[in-house]
């Protein structure tokens, strides 16, 4: 039966994202919980939002761009009115919902294993989009001009610093060409933030959405007798429900939740303790433990490394769309997630507790000591866990290279948790 | 044809020759140090020098600097900016040490590191006394690795 209805174009236009007819098995909520697409929601109302502050916010006094008026500002948006006070809130929760989804939206990827052949595009893709996104949240939590933003502009730049031969040149342009923080970084950053980034964003997320459509949409295990049924209203649904839900919760929580706002920058004195925005508080905590050389550029070259390599490694056998490859390896996920908790706590209280490099090796340099010494403590039980699993259990290669993922997103957890959670003024461990 | 693969080859040739010029180019201009020594002197007259006590160490946060008198009678004008990533110490009077409230780097009264990641001594200013004045030099603070009795200044 053919039906002549006239559709609106943007419908139309959006129901191009899907497919006309779907596998019924997509549509489950539990099989990726809709993260994906949250993302995308959160990013239209942070556009939205941010477009709205565009207005509001106005760093200059008296028409010169400078760091008190940034401040000013931001202070004007939290306290003259409700509504801009509820448009900031409403982008600070987004923005921190983002990078928890997106985080949760990587996990539920790899474990599903949906990252070879064009997924595997889309995998690197995916990690391009979650550095622009951190790169975005720390770009916006600088523009307050707060001791926040101050004090993390400061260790950023003096942390590029420590890139061999060019690291004084980057760390000046990123303070936009000049030594001290002033007006010259803040326009810097506010480009970035509210030009630069969002265009790359809105870029790359169309060819993350685009690739999902290349690789016949979202991973599913093969089964012969799958039946299809239409997108709309089946899929179109639920979507719809779900993006209402997560918005509403959002609304109340700007509703009820300020953005925090520290007092005003002030050059002469750090807060103590002075601690990041909790998505980089477990960097922190490890560049308490290691030295800057390794923090910044030895071990996230390996990580950086391994995770784009993931999709180019052989792997057989590969149930794509089957959560943990195989019921034998969720077991070994655990078990895997339990070691690196446990290793990382142990290591962060005695390197606290035991060992003191200055006075076990006071003559040697600290790249030795806090670094390449540190650096093995950690790399070592690792890699002697891996080969047990290689050698006594025969574990296949894909389910070694989940177990070393599981690894180092763990550990990642447990230094966020212990920066957050237990360490208090002068930034001493308070256990 | 092959005259025109020859072109073509060429040109890519050219093309690659002179982005390469220009990566070389730029990798040397980065490598040049800037000159941005501060030929002049800033004076900064912290006080007599009878005012301040043998083995005790005193804050002039405003002019981000501490100013250490050890037992022997050796002043020593010492940054407060953490050799590690840039944030602002603490002195602590008990322990009479520099504590980072950033990354919990710990120094001894005379700027070296006790406690990592710090990896170097704080950096600390030159400075002389004239008629009983202590004048310490805030234009360039002076990097080390480690202290030296050579830093210190005696009145």
């Amino acid at each position: 039966m053919k039906q002549k209805t006239k559709k609106n174009p943007l419908t139309s236009f959006l129901l191009h994202l899907h497919p006309k007819t779907i596998d019924s098995r997509a549509t489950q909520f539990n099989r990726t919980f809709g993260l994906g697409g949250m993302a995308a929601l959160l990013c239209v109302l942070l556009f939205i939002s941010g477009l709205a502050l565009r207005f509001l916010y106005i760093p200059s006094i008296e028409g010169i761009p400078s760091i008190e008026g940034a401040y000013n500002s931001t202070q004007l948006i939290r306290n003259e009115n409700v509504l801009s006070s509820f448009i900031r809130n409403i982008h600070y929760w987004s923005a921190n919902a983002l990078i928890v989804i997106s985080i949760l939206h990587l996990i539920r990827v790899f474990y599903t294993v949906s990252i070879v052949k064009k997924r595997g595009e889309n995998w690197i893709y995916g990690i391009i989009l979650l550095f622009i996104i951190l790169a975005s949240s720390f770009t916006g939590y600088l523009l307050p001009m707060d001791q926040l933003a101050y004090w993390a502009i400061t260790i950023t730049s003096n942390l590029l610093g420590y890139f061999p031969l060019i690291g004084p040149e980057i760390s000046r342009f990123m303070l936009g060409g000049t030594d001290a923080i002033d007006s010259n970084t803040l326009l810097q950053f506010y480009t970035w933030h509210t030009g630069m980034l969002p265009l790359l964003l809105i870029g790359f997320i169309s060819i993350h959405f685009w690739l999902i459509r290349k690789s016949k949409g979202i991973a599913l295990p093969i089964n012969e007798n799958n039946h299809k049924i239409p997108t709309n209203p089946e899929l179109v649904y639920k979507e719809l429900v779900t993006a209402l839900a997560l918005t509403l919760s959002l609304v109340l929580l700007a509703m009820l939740v300020d953005a925090p706002l520290l007092s005003e920058a002030n050059p002469l004195e750090s807060p103590n303790p002075a601690k990041a925005p909790w998505y980089f508080m477990g960097y922190q905590e490890l560049l308490i433990h290691l030295h800057p050389v390794f923090a910044l550029i030895i071990l996230p070259t390996i990580v950086l490394l391994f995770i784009l390599g993931l999709p180019y490694l052989r792997y057989k056998p590969i149930n794509t769309g089957q959560w943990f490859n195989s019921v034998k390896n969720r077991k070994i996920t655990i078990i895997s997630a339990i070691f690196s908790i446990t290793l990382t706590f142990s290591l962060v209280l005695i390197n606290t507790y035991i060992i003191s490099w200055t006075e076990l090796l006071p003559n040697t340099r600290t790249i030795i000591t806090s670094g390449l010494l540190s650096f093995l403590m950690f790399v070592t039980p690792v890699f002697s866990f891996l080969y047990y699993l290689k050698k006594q259990l025969e574990t296949p290669r894909i389910e070694l290279v989940m177990s070393l993922f599981t690894i180092i997103i763990s550990s990642y957890f447990t230094l966020t948790l212990i920066g957050c959670l237990l360490r208090g003024e002068g930034m001493t461990l308070l256990i | 044809m092959k005259e025109e693969n020859t072109r073509r080859r060429f040109i890519k040739r050219l093309i690659i020759g002179l982005l390469s010029l220009e990566v070389i180019y730029i990798i040397f201009s980065l490598g040049k140090s800037r000159d941005t020594s501060n030929e002049d002197t800033n004076l900064f007259d912290a006080g007599s020098t009878n005012e301040f006590e043998n083995n005790k160490t005193y804050p002039f946060h405003s002019k981000k600097f501490y100013l250490s008198r050890f037992s022997d009678g050796g002043l020593l004008a010492i940054s407060t900016k953490c050799t590690h990533l840039g944030c602002t110490t603490n002195y602590n009077n008990v322990t009479q040490t520099f504590n980072c409230p950033c990354h919990s780097s710990k120094f001894t009264q005379n700027g070296e590191v006790m406690a990592p990641p710090a990896t170097r001594a704080l950096d600390y200013y030159k400075m002389e006394i004239k008629n009983n004045r202590v004048l310490v030099d805030l234009s360039t603070p002076i990097k080390r690795d480690s202290h030296s009795k050579s830093q210190l200044t005696y009145a």
